[in-house]
């Protein structure tokens, strides 16, 4: 195969870094363009940025001769840099996760992205491919995995004939689509990005002349603001589905021998595959509407930087499934994770410090009205009902339950989160108690994982101390230590 | 009930507490002297200067009297052959359990304040968390350190 030897990147590469590097002066360059207003400035200024282009044209180019990559040794290997040589070699068992996406340019050329990634910090993946062949970029896949397979006995013959089950396959259906779309809780990130959007026009739209004018409608000026409010909010809720429709059509999952593929996506299309040894836990989130109707969001915690939609550092696995879906999805793509309905509920002594918690911060809210607004800011008192009833529900739903080696912590703040975790994976346990908690036998428990450069912790609150010390016995590598009732 | 871990840290940590607390006093004392020279100068009340000065009684009694001993008190570590156990805290109380597969790395380090006192802090690392013990004997933390490191050698998996 070709890609043993090493190899450069597609020349539409060479556009790709073109265009990065320009953008990374625009800014300056429009700022030199408004600020540095000089009369002799003209043409300093164009010969300056004639040789800035020409710069960057050369670099991009030499970058591209420059780059290559191939696999060696078990190892992908990079070497790149004009100037400074620098060799990048990473081990092939050492890969967290392997992202291919197409942008619009490598859409264009019938390209892909690939983005290699290792458990190690830094904000950029540590081996990006920003245009390849789709081809080469299945060469690479085929590549790795033939080589991790080997790696444990070299008896290939035998799994070949075991192994050659069909892999199974997981489309996301037009109605769950539909429902992930208009229950994204991207419908509050967009109304207030038209709220934010409409106070900058409060500005050039004299409301107070345009109610004014139309003094006969003053009595309808209410109707008018609510039916506009309204508008805008269906506006906003319209984009977010088109929005989610985008980015989750196709939405595909393939679990091929021990990795996990996703793919998704219209315009810019991804693929990300996961190697299932790797996922450190499973988060199953429902947010109060797709709880209403019965749905839940899957989540896969890794340990690459940057494998996560958003920015964020975890993955979808699926977008939205029902909860009977969630047990048997699960069973056939991970196995090895399993989610019990039936969790050790807290002790209801900690009941009330849920709701009081709760009621505090709704207090934050009442307060301030109150004293405002003062007749009618007392109305806002009712909120400390929605506080108890909050702090109840939230008590209700935190739980925590044992199977094997697997940890599942249930909680909620607004949305309801799962969280699975085996016990080899969780990097160390905690647990927090204060002079009260103490007093009533509660502890705060909290395991930590590692996810994205940093890692995640979860915790429970309140859980009672027995219970916890249960957790830390099983979750403790000398049993011998943990004697003494 | 799991035992609590056997070791506490050196006594000398208080000495070392209790001094950077009254660096720290000394120079709030400073700021509060000029805040006074300020609320002299522009005729505000002078119960400001007053009440600060209360304030930074109270504080300085709490930072250099009662939290290091509290703190000393309560932290306890021990390191066993396949974990470390620590507890700690002040009002809020924390018991941590780091597995010896798990942690990535352990380091020794030392301010100029700990440095006078022969002391060393101890910084164990997981890929996700990282955790201290503070203020041990220079030569336990350096035979704690090696120890830590020699033991972290054996993985099951990794990360």
């Amino acid at each position: 195969m070709m890609i043993f030897k090493p190899k450069r990147i597609h020349p539409v590469g060479m556009i790709l870094s073109f265009a990065k590097m320009i953008k990374s002066y625009i800014i300056p360059a429009i700022i030199f363009f408004f600020v540095g207003v000089e009369e002799t400035f003209n043409i300093y200024f164009i010969i300056g940025a004639i040789c800035l282009v020409v710069i960057i044209v050369i670099v991009s180019v030499l970058e591209w001769l420059k780059f290559t990559y191939w696999i060696e040794d078990g190892e992908f290997r990079i070497e790149h840099g004009v100037i400074v040589k620098k060799k990048r070699y990473i081990p092939i068992e050492r890969i967290q996760t392997i992202n291919t996406s197409a942008g619009i340019v490598q859409q264009i050329f019938r390209l892909v992205k690939v983005q290699i990634e290792t458990a190690g910090g830094g904000l950029e993946a540590e081996a990006v491919l920003t245009a390849i062949s789709k081809n080469e970029a299945d060469e690479i896949e085929q590549a790795l995995s033939a080589y991790k397979n080997q790696l444990p006995e070299e008896s290939i013959v035998e799994s070949e004939v075991v192994d050659k089950p069909e892999h199974p396959t997981y489309k996301i259906k037009p109605r769950e689509l539909f429902v992930a779309a208009s229950t994204s809780s991207g419908i509050g990130v967009i109304i207030s990005a038209v709220a934010a959007f409409l106070s900058q026009f409060e500005e050039f739209i004299p409301f107070e002349e345009l109610l004014n004018r139309f003094e006969f409608l003053t009595n309808a000026s209410f109707t008018l603001y609510v039916i506009l409010v309204f508008l805008a909010f269906f506006i906003a809720w319209i984009l977010s589905i088109i929005g989610v429709l985008l980015k989750y059509a196709f939405f595909t999952v393939h679990k091929v021998e021990d990795d996990i593929k996703i793919s998704r996506g219209i315009f810019e299309k991804r693929q990300i595959s996961i190697p299932i040894g790797r996922i450190q836990a499973i988060r199953v989130v429902q947010n109060p509407l797709r709880q209403l109707l019965g749905y839940s969001t899957v989540y896969i915690e890794s340990a690459g930087g940057t494998a996560g939609d958003d920015g964020s550092t975890s993955t979808i696995l699926f977008p939205v499934i029902s909860k009977k879906e969630v047990i048997e999805l699960l069973s056939i793509y991970l196995p090895s994770f399993k989610v019990k309905e039936e969790v050790h509920s807290l002790p209801k002594r900690s009941m009330l410090r849920y709701i009081i918690r709760k009621c505090l911060l709704s207090l934050v809210i009442i307060i301030p009205l109150s004293s405002l607004f003062f007749p009618w800011g007392l109305l806002s008192v009712s909120l400390l009902l929605v506080g108890i009833y909050w702090g109840y529900q939230t008590f209700n739903d935190t739980g925590w339950s044992v199977i094997d080696n697997q940890l599942q912590l249930t909680y909620r703040f607004v949305s309801k989160s799962t969280i699975l975790v085996r016990k080899n994976r969780i990097q160390s346990i905690s647990h927090t108690k204060n002079f009260f908690q103490d007093k009533k036998l509660l502890r705060s428990f909290k395991v930590s994982i590692k996810s994205g450069i940093v890692g995640k912790s979860f915790s429970i609150k309140d859980m009672d101390a027995d219970d916890v010390e249960n957790l830390l016995s099983w979750y403790s590598y000398s049993p011998e230590n943990k004697t003494r009732h | 009930m799991r035992e609590l871990p056997k070791n506490q840290i050196s006594l000398q940590a208080l000495k070392v507490w209790r001094l950077s607390a009254t660096i720290v006093a000394g120079i709030s004392f400073v700021i509060l002297i000029a805040g006074g020279i300020g609320v002299y100068f522009l005729d505000l009340s002078y119960w400001i200067t007053i009440i600060s000065a209360l304030l930074w009684c109270i504080y300085s009694l709490v930072t250099i009297v009662i939290i290091p001993k509290l703190r000393h008190r309560m932290w306890r570590y021990e390191v066993f052959e396949h974990e470390i156990d620590l507890q700690y805290g002040l009002f809020v109380i924390k018991r941590v359990l780091i597995p010896m597969v798990r942690v990535q790395h352990v380091d020794t380090h030392q301010g100029p304040l700990l440095r006078k006192h022969k002391l060393a802090s101890i910084e164990i690392s997981t890929a996700a968390t990282t955790h201290e013990i503070p203020a041990l004997d220079l030569e336990e933390a350096d035979i704690l350190r090696d120890y830590i490191s020699k033991l972290a050698r054996v993985t099951d998996d990794d990360i």
